[in-house]
Protein backbone atom coordinates (compact mmCIF):
# COMPACT_ATOMS: atom_id res chain seq x y z
CA UNK A 1 0.00 0.00 0.00
CA UNK A 2 2.88 2.14 1.02
CA UNK A 3 4.43 1.49 -2.32
CA UNK A 4 1.92 2.65 -4.19
CA UNK A 5 1.49 5.44 -2.66
CA UNK A 6 4.84 6.39 -3.05
CA UNK A 7 4.48 5.52 -6.79
CA UNK A 8 0.93 7.55 -7.39
CA UNK A 9 2.88 10.22 -5.55
CA UNK A 10 5.96 10.46 -8.03
CA UNK A 11 3.78 9.85 -11.14
CA UNK A 12 2.08 13.12 -9.64
CA UNK A 13 5.24 14.83 -9.32
CA UNK A 14 5.84 14.02 -12.75
CA UNK A 15 3.41 14.62 -14.36
CA UNK A 16 2.88 18.31 -13.01
CA UNK A 17 6.64 18.96 -13.63
CA UNK A 18 6.03 17.70 -17.07
CA UNK A 19 2.93 20.34 -17.45
CA UNK A 20 4.79 23.36 -15.85
CA UNK A 21 8.10 22.79 -18.04
CA UNK A 22 5.89 22.36 -21.60
CA UNK A 23 3.64 25.65 -20.05
CA UNK A 24 6.61 27.33 -19.52
CA UNK A 25 8.40 26.74 -22.78
CA UNK A 26 5.22 27.97 -24.84
CA UNK A 27 4.46 30.60 -22.68
CA UNK A 28 8.30 31.63 -22.87
CA UNK A 29 8.04 31.57 -26.83
CA UNK A 30 4.75 33.58 -26.75
CA UNK A 31 6.36 35.77 -24.59
CA UNK A 32 10.02 36.36 -24.94
CA UNK A 33 11.34 37.01 -28.17
CA UNK A 34 13.10 34.30 -30.54
CA UNK A 35 16.27 33.73 -28.72
CA UNK A 36 17.13 30.51 -30.75
CA UNK A 37 18.76 32.16 -33.61
CA UNK A 38 21.70 30.62 -35.63
CA UNK A 39 24.32 34.13 -34.70
CA UNK A 40 25.28 35.50 -32.03
CA UNK A 41 25.08 38.80 -33.43
CA UNK A 42 21.26 38.03 -33.99
CA UNK A 43 20.81 37.05 -30.85
CA UNK A 44 22.24 39.64 -29.22
CA UNK A 45 19.94 42.20 -31.07
CA UNK A 46 16.68 40.44 -29.55
CA UNK A 47 18.41 40.19 -26.26
CA UNK A 48 18.75 43.59 -26.40
CA UNK A 49 15.13 44.46 -28.26
CA UNK A 50 13.45 42.55 -25.70
CA UNK A 51 15.11 44.48 -22.73
CA UNK A 52 13.50 47.29 -21.00
CA UNK A 53 14.69 51.27 -22.10
CA UNK A 54 16.44 51.49 -19.11
CA UNK A 55 18.63 48.66 -19.52
CA UNK A 56 18.66 48.47 -22.57
CA UNK A 57 20.13 51.97 -23.12
CA UNK A 58 22.56 51.36 -20.57
CA UNK A 59 23.93 48.48 -22.25
CA UNK A 60 24.09 50.70 -25.72
CA UNK A 61 25.85 53.13 -23.76
CA UNK A 62 28.50 50.22 -22.67
CA UNK A 63 28.73 49.03 -25.71
CA UNK A 64 29.58 52.78 -27.34
CA UNK A 65 31.83 53.23 -24.74
CA UNK A 66 33.94 49.91 -25.55
CA UNK A 67 33.70 50.39 -29.24
CA UNK A 68 35.48 53.94 -28.59
CA UNK A 69 37.88 52.63 -26.10
CA UNK A 70 38.98 49.64 -28.25
CA UNK A 71 39.04 53.13 -31.59
CA UNK A 72 41.35 54.71 -29.09
CA UNK A 73 43.51 51.53 -28.39
CA UNK A 74 44.28 51.29 -31.91
CA UNK A 75 44.49 55.45 -32.66
CA UNK A 76 48.87 56.07 -33.81
CA UNK A 77 48.31 59.74 -34.48
CA UNK A 78 47.32 62.84 -32.21
CA UNK A 79 44.11 63.87 -34.77
CA UNK A 80 42.24 60.59 -34.82
CA UNK A 81 42.94 60.16 -31.20
CA UNK A 82 41.89 63.30 -29.98
CA UNK A 83 38.46 62.69 -32.12
CA UNK A 84 38.33 59.94 -30.18
CA UNK A 85 38.81 61.04 -26.79
CA UNK A 86 35.80 63.83 -27.67
CA UNK A 87 33.83 61.61 -28.30
CA UNK A 88 34.24 58.97 -25.46
CA UNK A 89 34.34 62.13 -23.00
CA UNK A 90 30.87 62.44 -23.78
CA UNK A 91 30.05 59.38 -22.66
CA UNK A 92 31.84 59.41 -19.21
CA UNK A 93 30.89 61.18 -16.62
CA UNK A 94 33.02 63.79 -14.78
CA UNK A 95 35.60 62.14 -13.51
CA UNK A 96 35.84 59.56 -16.01
CA UNK A 97 36.06 62.47 -18.08
CA UNK A 98 38.91 63.84 -16.17
CA UNK A 99 40.73 60.51 -16.23
CA UNK A 100 40.37 60.21 -20.25
CA UNK A 101 41.55 63.53 -20.52
CA UNK A 102 44.43 63.41 -18.43
CA UNK A 103 45.46 59.73 -20.26
CA UNK A 104 45.44 61.29 -23.46
CA UNK A 105 47.71 64.41 -22.58
CA UNK A 106 49.69 62.36 -21.23
CA UNK A 107 50.56 60.11 -24.52
CA UNK A 108 50.64 63.28 -26.28
CA UNK A 109 51.69 66.48 -23.77
CA UNK A 110 52.08 69.07 -26.56
CA UNK A 111 49.30 68.70 -29.62
CA UNK A 112 47.28 71.17 -30.26
CA UNK A 113 43.84 68.85 -30.87
CA UNK A 114 44.18 68.40 -26.66
CA UNK A 115 43.12 72.12 -26.15
CA UNK A 116 40.03 71.29 -24.78
CA UNK A 117 41.22 68.35 -22.49
CA UNK A 118 43.44 70.51 -21.59
CA UNK A 119 41.02 73.75 -20.50
CA UNK A 120 39.10 70.99 -18.83
CA UNK A 121 42.13 69.29 -17.01
CA UNK A 122 42.91 73.74 -16.15
CA UNK A 123 39.56 73.94 -15.02
CA UNK A 124 39.37 70.25 -12.77
CA UNK A 125 42.21 71.06 -10.75
CA UNK A 126 44.67 68.62 -12.16
CA UNK A 127 47.98 68.86 -10.52
CA UNK A 128 50.05 68.60 -13.64
CA UNK A 129 48.10 71.15 -15.77
CA UNK A 130 48.12 74.56 -13.85
CA UNK A 131 47.73 77.79 -15.93
CA UNK A 132 51.51 77.88 -16.22
CA UNK A 133 51.70 74.55 -17.71
CA UNK A 134 48.54 75.88 -19.40
CA UNK A 135 50.64 79.16 -20.49
CA UNK A 136 53.52 76.55 -21.72
CA UNK A 137 51.19 74.68 -23.52
CA UNK A 138 49.85 77.41 -25.20
CA UNK A 139 53.16 79.35 -26.34
CA UNK A 140 54.02 76.49 -28.42
CA UNK A 141 51.49 76.87 -31.28
CA UNK A 142 51.45 80.09 -33.51
CA UNK A 143 49.72 83.38 -32.69
CA UNK A 144 46.31 82.15 -33.64
CA UNK A 145 46.39 79.17 -31.74
CA UNK A 146 47.54 81.28 -28.75
CA UNK A 147 44.79 83.61 -29.00
CA UNK A 148 42.27 80.76 -29.68
CA UNK A 149 43.22 79.18 -26.81
CA UNK A 150 43.71 81.67 -24.11
CA UNK A 151 39.96 83.01 -25.32
CA UNK A 152 38.92 79.24 -24.91
CA UNK A 153 40.49 78.78 -21.76
CA UNK A 154 38.92 82.12 -20.30
CA UNK A 155 35.60 81.27 -21.74
CA UNK A 156 35.18 78.27 -19.50
CA UNK A 157 36.99 78.51 -16.50
CA UNK A 158 33.68 79.99 -15.11
CA UNK A 159 33.09 77.62 -12.40
CA UNK A 160 36.89 76.83 -11.59
CA UNK A 161 38.54 77.17 -8.28
CA UNK A 162 39.87 80.95 -7.40
CA UNK A 163 43.31 80.00 -7.54
CA UNK A 164 42.98 78.77 -10.99
CA UNK A 165 41.35 81.59 -11.96
CA UNK A 166 43.95 84.26 -10.32
CA UNK A 167 46.96 81.62 -11.97
CA UNK A 168 45.23 82.22 -15.21
CA UNK A 169 44.61 85.61 -15.34
CA UNK A 170 48.58 86.45 -14.09
CA UNK A 171 50.14 84.24 -16.90
CA UNK A 172 47.42 86.24 -19.27
CA UNK A 173 48.59 89.41 -18.20
CA UNK A 174 52.24 88.57 -18.73
CA UNK A 175 51.53 87.61 -22.65
CA UNK A 176 49.18 90.23 -23.24
CA UNK A 177 47.01 88.07 -25.63
CA UNK A 178 44.78 89.66 -27.34
CA UNK A 179 41.68 87.70 -28.71
CA UNK A 180 37.56 88.16 -28.92
CA UNK A 181 36.02 87.20 -25.31
CA UNK A 182 39.57 88.49 -23.25
CA UNK A 183 37.64 91.72 -22.96
CA UNK A 184 36.09 90.38 -19.16
CA UNK A 185 39.72 88.66 -18.35
CA UNK A 186 41.44 92.03 -18.90
CA UNK A 187 38.55 93.92 -16.83
CA UNK A 188 38.68 92.08 -14.08
CA UNK A 189 42.74 92.75 -13.85
CA UNK A 190 42.12 96.59 -14.49
CA UNK A 191 39.56 96.64 -11.28
CA UNK A 192 42.48 94.28 -9.52
CA UNK A 193 45.18 96.84 -10.58
CA UNK A 194 42.95 100.15 -9.49
CA UNK A 195 42.48 98.25 -6.24
CA UNK A 196 46.00 97.80 -5.36
CA UNK A 197 46.50 101.20 -6.90
CA UNK A 198 48.89 100.25 -9.78
CA UNK A 199 47.46 102.62 -12.21
CA UNK A 200 50.15 102.03 -14.47
CA UNK A 201 49.47 98.12 -14.98
CA UNK A 202 45.17 99.40 -14.76
CA UNK A 203 45.86 101.33 -17.71
CA UNK A 204 47.68 98.69 -19.82
CA UNK A 205 45.03 96.28 -19.36
CA UNK A 206 42.33 99.28 -20.29
CA UNK A 207 44.10 99.44 -23.29
CA UNK A 208 43.90 95.57 -24.04
CA UNK A 209 40.28 95.26 -23.42
CA UNK A 210 39.80 97.74 -26.20
CA UNK A 211 42.05 95.88 -28.26
CA UNK A 212 40.26 92.92 -27.46
CA UNK A 213 37.12 94.40 -28.57
CA UNK A 214 38.37 95.86 -31.46
CA UNK A 215 39.61 92.29 -32.44
CA UNK A 216 35.88 91.03 -32.21
CA UNK A 217 34.53 90.44 -36.00
CA UNK A 218 32.26 93.52 -36.89
CA UNK A 219 28.88 93.03 -36.98
CA UNK A 220 28.41 93.05 -41.11
CA UNK A 221 26.43 96.37 -41.23
CA UNK A 222 25.86 96.17 -45.04
CA UNK B 1 -11.08 19.47 0.11
CA UNK B 2 -13.63 21.07 -0.89
CA UNK B 3 -15.29 21.87 2.18
CA UNK B 4 -11.53 23.29 3.51
CA UNK B 5 -12.08 25.52 0.87
CA UNK B 6 -15.22 26.23 2.07
CA UNK B 7 -13.73 26.78 5.03
CA UNK B 8 -10.87 29.25 3.80
CA UNK B 9 -13.13 31.31 1.81
CA UNK B 10 -15.18 32.33 5.25
CA UNK B 11 -12.38 34.38 5.76
CA UNK B 12 -14.36 36.99 3.81
CA UNK B 13 -16.71 37.47 6.99
CA UNK B 14 -13.85 38.72 9.07
CA UNK B 15 -13.48 42.31 9.54
CA UNK B 16 -9.25 42.35 8.52
CA UNK B 17 -10.85 40.93 5.14
CA UNK B 18 -13.95 43.81 4.69
CA UNK B 19 -11.30 46.91 5.29
CA UNK B 20 -8.69 45.42 2.90
CA UNK B 21 -11.38 44.99 0.05
CA UNK B 22 -12.90 48.72 1.03
CA UNK B 23 -9.42 49.74 0.40
CA UNK B 24 -9.36 47.50 -2.75
CA UNK B 25 -12.73 48.96 -3.95
CA UNK B 26 -11.48 52.75 -2.61
CA UNK B 27 -8.45 52.29 -5.26
CA UNK B 28 -10.48 51.38 -8.43
CA UNK B 29 -12.44 54.58 -7.35
CA UNK B 30 -9.60 56.62 -6.79
CA UNK B 31 -8.20 55.20 -10.35
CA UNK B 32 -10.93 55.53 -12.14
CA UNK B 33 -10.26 58.08 -14.13
CA UNK B 34 -7.45 56.74 -15.25
CA UNK B 35 -9.38 53.82 -16.72
CA UNK B 36 -8.28 50.50 -17.58
CA UNK B 37 -4.92 51.85 -18.93
CA UNK B 38 -4.02 53.77 -16.15
CA UNK B 39 -0.64 54.84 -16.34
CA UNK B 40 1.20 53.51 -19.44
CA UNK B 41 4.65 51.73 -18.04
CA UNK B 42 5.58 50.81 -21.55
CA UNK B 43 7.26 53.14 -22.98
CA UNK B 44 9.59 53.15 -19.54
CA UNK B 45 9.77 49.78 -18.86
CA UNK B 46 9.67 48.25 -22.74
CA UNK B 47 9.55 50.76 -25.33
CA UNK B 48 6.44 52.13 -27.40
CA UNK B 49 6.97 49.49 -29.70
CA UNK B 50 5.93 46.92 -26.83
CA UNK B 51 2.65 47.51 -24.83
CA UNK B 52 3.73 46.53 -20.96
CA UNK B 53 0.39 45.54 -18.38
CA UNK B 54 -1.93 47.89 -17.38
CA UNK B 55 -0.80 49.86 -14.41
CA UNK B 56 -4.30 50.18 -12.70
CA UNK B 57 -5.09 46.67 -12.49
CA UNK B 58 -1.26 45.98 -11.28
CA UNK B 59 -1.75 48.04 -8.24
CA UNK B 60 -5.01 46.00 -7.68
CA UNK B 61 -2.98 42.84 -8.19
CA UNK B 62 -0.19 44.21 -5.49
CA UNK B 63 -2.44 44.16 -2.80
CA UNK B 64 -4.33 41.00 -3.39
CA UNK B 65 -0.75 39.99 -3.78
CA UNK B 66 0.14 41.10 0.06
CA UNK B 67 -2.99 40.11 1.13
CA UNK B 68 -2.14 36.22 -0.88
CA UNK B 69 1.35 35.98 1.67
CA UNK B 70 -0.46 37.33 4.53
CA UNK B 71 -3.29 34.97 4.55
CA UNK B 72 -1.58 32.10 3.03
CA UNK B 73 0.95 31.81 5.81
CA UNK B 74 -1.60 32.23 8.54
CA UNK B 75 -4.09 29.72 7.58
CA UNK B 76 -1.47 26.41 8.62
CA UNK B 77 0.43 27.79 11.16
CA UNK B 78 -2.56 29.00 12.54
CA UNK B 79 -4.75 25.64 12.52
CA UNK B 80 -1.54 23.90 13.99
CA UNK B 81 -1.51 26.38 17.12
CA UNK B 82 -5.10 26.24 17.94
CA UNK B 83 -5.33 22.25 17.26
CA UNK B 84 -8.01 23.13 14.87
CA UNK B 85 -5.94 20.84 12.33
CA UNK B 86 -6.00 18.07 14.50
CA UNK B 87 -10.00 18.63 14.58
CA UNK B 88 -9.72 18.53 11.01
CA UNK B 89 -7.96 16.20 10.53
CA UNK B 90 -9.57 13.98 12.74
CA UNK B 91 -12.60 13.89 10.09
CA UNK B 92 -11.95 11.78 6.92
CA UNK B 93 -9.99 14.14 5.47
CA UNK B 94 -5.89 13.29 4.29
CA UNK B 95 -3.26 15.75 4.68
CA UNK B 96 -2.43 16.41 1.08
CA UNK B 97 -6.33 17.12 0.98
CA UNK B 98 -6.00 19.76 3.52
CA UNK B 99 -3.09 21.39 2.48
CA UNK B 100 -4.60 21.48 -1.27
CA UNK B 101 -7.67 22.93 -0.02
CA UNK B 102 -5.63 25.57 1.95
CA UNK B 103 -3.78 26.58 -0.78
CA UNK B 104 -6.64 26.60 -3.39
CA UNK B 105 -9.06 28.49 -1.26
CA UNK B 106 -6.48 30.94 -0.29
CA UNK B 107 -5.83 31.32 -4.24
CA UNK B 108 -9.52 31.68 -4.64
CA UNK B 109 -9.98 34.07 -2.09
CA UNK B 110 -7.72 36.36 -3.44
CA UNK B 111 -8.22 35.94 -7.31
CA UNK B 112 -11.75 36.57 -6.54
CA UNK B 113 -10.91 39.74 -4.44
CA UNK B 114 -9.05 40.62 -7.23
CA UNK B 115 -11.83 40.34 -9.95
CA UNK B 116 -13.93 41.90 -7.71
CA UNK B 117 -11.80 45.05 -7.69
CA UNK B 118 -11.13 44.61 -11.60
CA UNK B 119 -14.54 44.63 -12.21
CA UNK B 120 -15.60 47.73 -9.77
CA UNK B 121 -12.81 49.86 -11.55
CA UNK B 122 -14.32 48.55 -15.23
CA UNK B 123 -17.99 49.62 -13.91
CA UNK B 124 -16.07 53.07 -11.71
CA UNK B 125 -14.06 54.47 -15.17
CA UNK B 126 -17.20 53.55 -17.42
CA UNK B 127 -19.76 55.27 -15.02
CA UNK B 128 -17.11 58.27 -15.19
CA UNK B 129 -17.00 58.43 -18.68
CA UNK B 130 -12.99 58.30 -18.52
CA UNK B 131 -10.36 57.97 -21.26
CA UNK B 132 -10.93 55.70 -24.50
CA UNK B 133 -9.54 52.83 -22.04
CA UNK B 134 -12.46 53.35 -19.67
CA UNK B 135 -15.56 53.07 -22.27
CA UNK B 136 -13.51 49.80 -24.16
CA UNK B 137 -14.19 47.73 -21.33
CA UNK B 138 -15.24 44.50 -23.11
CA UNK B 139 -15.38 40.52 -21.57
CA UNK B 140 -11.95 39.80 -23.93
CA UNK B 141 -10.61 43.13 -22.01
CA UNK B 142 -11.47 42.14 -18.62
CA UNK B 143 -10.12 38.84 -19.01
CA UNK B 144 -6.95 39.82 -20.44
CA UNK B 145 -6.81 42.10 -17.39
CA UNK B 146 -8.20 39.12 -15.20
CA UNK B 147 -5.02 36.87 -16.39
CA UNK B 148 -2.34 38.71 -14.20
CA UNK B 149 -4.30 37.46 -11.24
CA UNK B 150 -3.10 33.98 -12.11
CA UNK B 151 0.37 35.04 -10.40
CA UNK B 152 -1.52 34.49 -7.39
CA UNK B 153 -2.20 30.40 -7.88
CA UNK B 154 1.70 29.90 -7.39
CA UNK B 155 2.26 32.19 -4.89
CA UNK B 156 -0.48 30.80 -3.11
CA UNK B 157 0.80 27.19 -3.44
CA UNK B 158 4.48 28.64 -2.68
CA UNK B 159 2.89 30.15 0.86
CA UNK B 160 1.17 27.28 1.58
CA UNK B 161 3.55 24.44 0.79
CA UNK B 162 6.20 27.03 2.75
CA UNK B 163 3.64 26.58 5.97
CA UNK B 164 4.34 23.34 6.19
CA UNK B 165 7.89 23.24 7.36
CA UNK B 166 8.16 27.23 8.75
CA UNK B 167 5.85 29.37 10.99
CA UNK B 168 4.33 32.58 9.89
CA UNK B 169 7.22 35.65 9.89
CA UNK B 170 9.89 33.00 8.74
CA UNK B 171 7.36 32.06 5.59
CA UNK B 172 6.69 36.11 4.49
CA UNK B 173 10.41 36.50 4.81
CA UNK B 174 11.71 33.43 2.61
CA UNK B 175 8.49 34.42 -0.04
CA UNK B 176 9.67 38.07 0.26
CA UNK B 177 13.17 36.60 -1.41
CA UNK B 178 11.74 34.19 -3.14
CA UNK B 179 9.25 36.71 -5.30
CA UNK B 180 13.07 39.34 -6.00
CA UNK B 181 15.02 36.55 -6.72
CA UNK B 182 11.85 35.55 -9.19
CA UNK B 183 12.48 38.30 -10.59
CA UNK B 184 15.82 38.77 -11.13
CA UNK B 185 15.60 34.86 -12.37
CA UNK B 186 12.97 36.43 -15.07
CA UNK B 187 16.21 37.66 -16.96
CA UNK B 188 17.87 34.20 -17.11
CA UNK B 189 16.17 33.69 -20.53
CA UNK B 190 17.19 36.60 -22.21
CA UNK B 191 20.89 36.71 -20.75
CA UNK B 192 21.75 32.61 -21.72
CA UNK B 193 21.56 33.70 -25.41
CA UNK B 194 25.40 35.41 -25.03
CA UNK B 195 26.41 33.07 -22.53
CA UNK B 196 28.48 29.49 -23.48
CA UNK B 197 26.62 25.93 -23.77
CA UNK B 198 27.05 25.11 -20.02
CA UNK B 199 26.70 28.36 -18.27
CA UNK B 200 23.27 28.04 -20.39
CA UNK B 201 22.09 24.60 -18.53
CA UNK B 202 22.96 25.68 -15.21
CA UNK B 203 21.00 29.17 -14.97
CA UNK B 204 18.15 27.43 -17.06
CA UNK B 205 18.30 24.90 -14.03
CA UNK B 206 17.90 27.28 -11.79
CA UNK B 207 15.58 29.81 -13.73
CA UNK B 208 12.66 26.29 -13.47
CA UNK B 209 12.98 27.21 -9.60
CA UNK B 210 11.26 30.55 -9.90
CA UNK B 211 7.63 31.30 -11.71
CA UNK B 212 8.61 34.26 -14.05
CA UNK B 213 7.10 36.62 -13.13
CA UNK B 214 7.51 38.67 -16.67
CA UNK B 215 4.86 36.02 -18.33
CA UNK B 216 2.20 37.62 -16.15
CA UNK B 217 2.90 41.28 -17.35
CA UNK B 218 3.74 41.12 -20.88
CA UNK B 219 0.89 41.19 -23.51
CA UNK B 220 -0.11 37.01 -23.83
CA UNK B 221 -2.16 36.68 -27.81
CA UNK B 222 -3.72 34.08 -28.66
CA UNK B 223 -6.16 31.69 -26.69
CA UNK B 224 -3.53 29.26 -26.99
CA UNK B 225 -0.66 31.08 -25.32
CA UNK B 226 -3.47 32.29 -22.64
CA UNK B 227 -4.46 28.56 -21.75
CA UNK B 228 -0.48 27.77 -21.16
CA UNK B 229 -0.11 30.64 -18.91
CA UNK B 230 -3.39 29.31 -16.82
CA UNK B 231 -1.71 25.54 -17.51
CA UNK B 232 1.68 27.38 -15.98
CA UNK B 233 0.55 28.99 -13.29
CA UNK B 234 -1.68 26.05 -11.73
CA UNK B 235 0.95 23.43 -12.58
CA UNK B 236 3.21 25.27 -10.46
CA UNK B 237 1.36 26.12 -7.72
CA UNK B 238 0.51 22.10 -7.81
CA UNK B 239 4.39 21.53 -7.96
CA UNK B 240 5.01 23.27 -4.73
CA UNK B 241 2.13 21.55 -2.72
CA UNK B 242 3.17 18.02 -3.81
CA UNK B 243 6.65 19.03 -2.86
CA UNK B 244 5.04 20.17 0.62
CA UNK B 245 2.97 17.32 1.53
CA UNK B 246 5.67 14.73 2.34
CA UNK B 247 6.50 17.28 4.71
CA UNK B 248 2.94 17.87 6.11
CA UNK B 249 2.87 14.48 6.05
CA UNK B 250 5.35 13.68 8.74
CA UNK B 251 4.77 16.86 10.88
CA UNK B 252 3.57 16.22 14.37
CA UNK B 253 0.34 18.15 14.58
CA UNK B 254 -0.31 17.93 18.42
Amino acid sequence: MRQRQQLLYGLAVALVAALYLGAEHGVRKAVYPPLDDKTRTRAMQTVMESMPVFLRSALERHGRVQRLRERLAAATAADPYFKTVYELAKELDARGTHRLYAAAMERYPTAPQGLDAVIALLGGGHPAWTPAAFAAYADRGDAAFQAQAWARGWGTLGQAPEAVRTGFLEQLDRRGVIAPGLEGAYLLLEWRYVKEKRMGEADQAVSRQAACRAAAPQPNRG
Amino acid sequence: MFTIIRLTLYRVKEPAYLFLALIGFGLAWTLRHAGAAGLNVSPVLFGPERPARVFSSALLLALAVIYAVFTGAGEVPRDIRTRFASLLLSKPLRRWEYVAGRAGGVFLLCFGTYAAWLAALALFSHTAGGGPEAVAWSAVRYADYLLPGLLLAPLAGATVALTCYLDDIPVMFVLFIYVVLAWLASLIPVVTVVLPRPFQALLMAVYYLFPNPVFYFMEVTGWASRLLLVGYSFALGALWLLLAIPGFNKRDLS
